[in-house]
């Protein structure tokens, strides 16, 4: 029997979803004393504003009475929480003025909060830090998010369900509850985030940061690897710190990140032997030690990255990035596509398809998963070589002897098959638009596991069916299809006014009285139910087929030609003998072994501040036309730079004349320029971003009127206390 | 019954001591996953 919601579990899950909306505006709260506190008054309005449209639509949602969350509702919570609490968390995204349209916005708050950590933002080197700090709470809020859900619900793992166990004071161990669950999980993660920021932060110190850029830098880094979600605050990603000693430390984060959160429960319990026996956990670092082997035996045979620097770099923190689908890059989108060869690229898709391990915030398939079908393939063929009075049974360990069923193994083979199959419509659709097959495949992949990871594609910018199809992978990813799949179907079918509005118990009882009565009447009425189920599948059918149409074939009427390539006057250049001048930085970074060595003079915007390399040298990252490469030059040639781009603050127009490096073997095989010749074309500016009262009047009106309606709602439940005003309603 | 669960759950100790460990172990996996990397590049070359 298919589920059908009915308005009382409509008015249920609204008020568990305000809940979460007002969560979401205490959390606003955060980016909003940053903005105040570093002066960023334009930022402090949109914040303001976002706080009051989460204050009243979350108080207003709360008038809904709350029965209780059965897996039918929490399915519904599930399923569309994630873009209602992204619509809320793009509103100061989009008053930020990043932004050219709303649904760039959802598309960052989406991307965001499913620990994707894809922005669309071109200019992310010049975002306020409250900005910033928002997109990483945001992601962080999602990881935990996630892994509460996986925790509790048991909507992405039935088989080998871990319950969060509390102890009352008698002895006694009960199951948790969702809040002490929240609790622990956070206080793991946090834990981990701190330690982690303050290795960043060292790390950042010793790189030449100012004090407060490399605090602020060590806290959105650790946060956003811990949470596996990817989002770095530059155009260039990692590189952008030109580090290896930081990357291993994100790297460590990652990894914690991405196992499983009973790792931690058991840990914290100090039951080792479980976690030592645990199968997930010894296949995922064999895979990881596997895939770091495999792809530094290919690129040491290639001759790409000759220094183990430049492996480190460019195989081990890729690898890890990839495997525990964090996203964060230390390679350029460009050299994905274009220096690393095929057979690498198809490693990285397969180990971000693989995933990370279950109950944690990683995504892809989860190697709980990979194993529970690699062993029903061993039982499969057990049964067949076995006497036919043998039993056959496949045991495993995952945090306690487990016993797998063929219901354990059927849903792992069809979100298995549901990921393969999203991955490939969304391949089609990237392919629809002029782009490159493989590149499109490492996307759509990337996208549907939420790893984040990207290539010339995204970085290129994305056509609107593109973000789209984007925003719908990473959904879908996220809850993990079925969580979806039978929140919309419920939703479609209980569209009819009568099965939405009716009572269950009254309908159960009218349903079974014309059963039990008989007769041609019932089975009218069953005809008269099947047509109409009928037409709702019809109708469902349409629709999908109607987006999937606009997602593959209309766009291919505003597809990129040629895709994410060299431009053609551009390519002429490249195969010039002479020097290679007045192109864009993006062109350059396309350029690949054609300049490897080569004199090279291009023009661009110091970004940042410069990053110390090492005795007499520094970086300087020269951004233009959106792409962003690293020059190291000697500080004297630094020293004519007087401004850097961040915000509020545009940084020194130069022109740079040096050599190429497709892949430095003195800096860990980077793509990088060593300068011989800067000149410093136009000096920055600062400007300020002019405030917009709107913002102000119209957050503080909302939360004057959001803070009524929690009055009004208290007064409704007898007498008025400020304690209770947002207490969340325990069932 | 209670009782016994009770001396068992005493003996727990601090829970930092498991994250710790956790964390040593982390950073001992990388530091083994650069060590294959650094075998495999002298292997092939």
């Amino acid at each position: 029997m298919l589920p059908r919601f009915h308005w009382s579990d409509i008015t249920n899950v609204g008020h568990y979803l305000g809940v979460l909306i007002l969560m979401t505006g205490a959390a606003m709260c955060v980016p909003a004393v940053i903005a105040l506190v570093f002066g960023e008054f334009r930022q402090l309005g949109a914040f303001v504003a976002g706080i009051g449209v989460c204050l009243t639509i979350g108080s207003a949602l709360r008038f809904f009475k709350a029965r209780g969350l059965d897996r039918r509702r929490a399915l519904l919570l599930v399923g569309f929480g994630w873009i209602a609490i992204g619509i809320v968390c793009a509103v100061p995204l989009l008053l930020s003025g990043s932004f050219d349209s709303w649904f760039d916005a959802l598309f960052d708050s989406v991307s965001a909060l499913t620990t994707t950590g894809v922005t669309l933002v071109t200019d992310v080197d010049s975002l306020s830090y409250s900005q910033i700090t928002w997109r990483v709470i945001m992601s962080f809020a999602g990881a935990l998010t996630v892994v509460v859900i996986a925790m509790y619900s048991g909507f992405f793992g039935e088989g080998s369900r871990v319950f969060m166990m509390s102890e009352r004071r008698d002895g006694e161990r009960t199951r948790a509850r969702i809040s002490e669950t929240c609790l622990s999980v956070l206080r793991v993660y946090g834990s981990f985030a701190l330690v982690g920021a303050v290795a960043a932060t060292v790390i950042c110190l010793f790189l030449g940061l100012h004090p407060v850029d490399a605090i602020m830098n060590g806290f959105w880094l650790a946060l956003t690897a811990v949470g596996t979600g990817g989002f770095v605050p530059h155009t260039s990603d990692l590189i952008y710190y030109h580090s290896l000693p930081l990357q291993f430390v994100l790297s460590a984060l990652m990894i914690a990140g991405a196992i499983s959160f009973a790792v931690y429960a058991y840990a914290r319990a100090r039951r080792f032997g479980h976690i030592r026996r645990n199968a997930e956990l010894r296949v995922y670092a064999l895979w990881i030690v596997a895939l770091v082997a495999f792809v530094t035996w290919i690129m040491t045979r290639e001759g790409f990255f000759t220094s183990l620097g430049g492996l480190m770099q460019n195989g081990l923190t890729t690898v890890v990035s990839a495997a525990t689908t964090c996203g964060m890059q230390a390679v350029y989108p460009e050299q994905i596509g274009g220096l690393i060869t095929d057979g690498v690229v198809i490693l990285v898709i397969v180990a971000i398809l693989f995933g990370a391990c279950a109950y944690s915030s990683g995504g892809g398939i989860k190697f709980v998963r990979i194993l529970q079908v690699l062993r029903w393939i061993k039982y499969s063929i057990l049964v067949r070589l076995a006497p036919d009075n043998a039993r056959v049974r496949i045991k495993y360990e995952h945090f306690g002897s487990q016993s797998l069923s063929s219901e354990d193994a059927m849903i792992a083979m069809t979100v298995f098959i549901l990921y393969l199959g999203t991955a490939a419509l969304g391949s089609m659709a990237f392919i629809a638009f002029g782009n490159d097959a493989l590149n499109s495949v490492f996307e759509s992949i990337s996208y549907v596991t939420n790893c984040g990871m990207t290539t010339e594609i995204t970085q290129a910018g994305l056509p609107f069916g593109l973000k789209i199809v984007a925003l719908l992978l990473m959904w879908a990813g996220r809850v993990e299809f079925i969580a979806l799949i039978g929140a919309i179907v419920g939703i479609l079918i209980s569209l009819h006014p009568e099965n939405l509005f009716s009572n269950d118990r009254s309908r159960d009882l009218r349903t079974l009285k014309r059963k039990n009565f008989g007769g041609t009447a019932w089975r009218r009425r069953k005809r008269q139910e099947s047509g109409r189920r009928g037409r709702t599948f019809v109708v469902t059918g349409l629709l999908v087929l109607a987006l999937g149409c606009l997602g593959t074939g209309a766009p291919a009427a505003v597809a990129v030609p040629g895709g994410a390539q060299v431009p053609a006057q551009d390519v002429e250049a490249l195969n010039s003998p002479s020097p290679y001048s007045s192109v864009d930085v993006r062109s350059l970074l396309s350029a690949g072994k054609r300049q490897d060595g080569s004199d090279v003079v291009f023009t661009g915007e110091a970004v940042g501040s410069p990053i110390i390399a090492d005795e007499g040298h520094v970086w300087v990252n020269v951004k233009n036309a959106g792409a962003m490469v690293g020059v190291y030059m000697s500080t004297e040639l630094a020293g004519q730079i007087a401004h850097y781009a961040t915000y509020e603050q545009t940084g020194d127009m130069i022109t740079v004349q040096g050599i190429y490096n497709l892949a430095c073997a003195d800096h860990n095989g980077e793509l990088e320029v060593h300068a011989e010749q800067v000149e410093v074309n136009a000096q920055g500016e600062s400007w300020t971003n002019p405030v917009n009262p709107a913002t102000y009047v119209v957050g503080i009106v909302l939360i004057v009127a959001g803070l009524a309606l929690t009055l009004a709602r208290q007064s409704l439940h007898g007498r008025v206390r400020f304690r209770n005003l947002f207490r969340w309603e325990r069932n | 019954m209670k009782a016994v669960f009770q001396r068992r759950a005493q003996k727990k100790g601090s829970p930092v001591v498991g994250m710790l460990v956790v964390l040593a172990s982390i950073c001992a996996f990388l530091a083994f996953l650069a060590l294959v990397t650094v075998v495999v590049h002298f292997i092939v070359m």
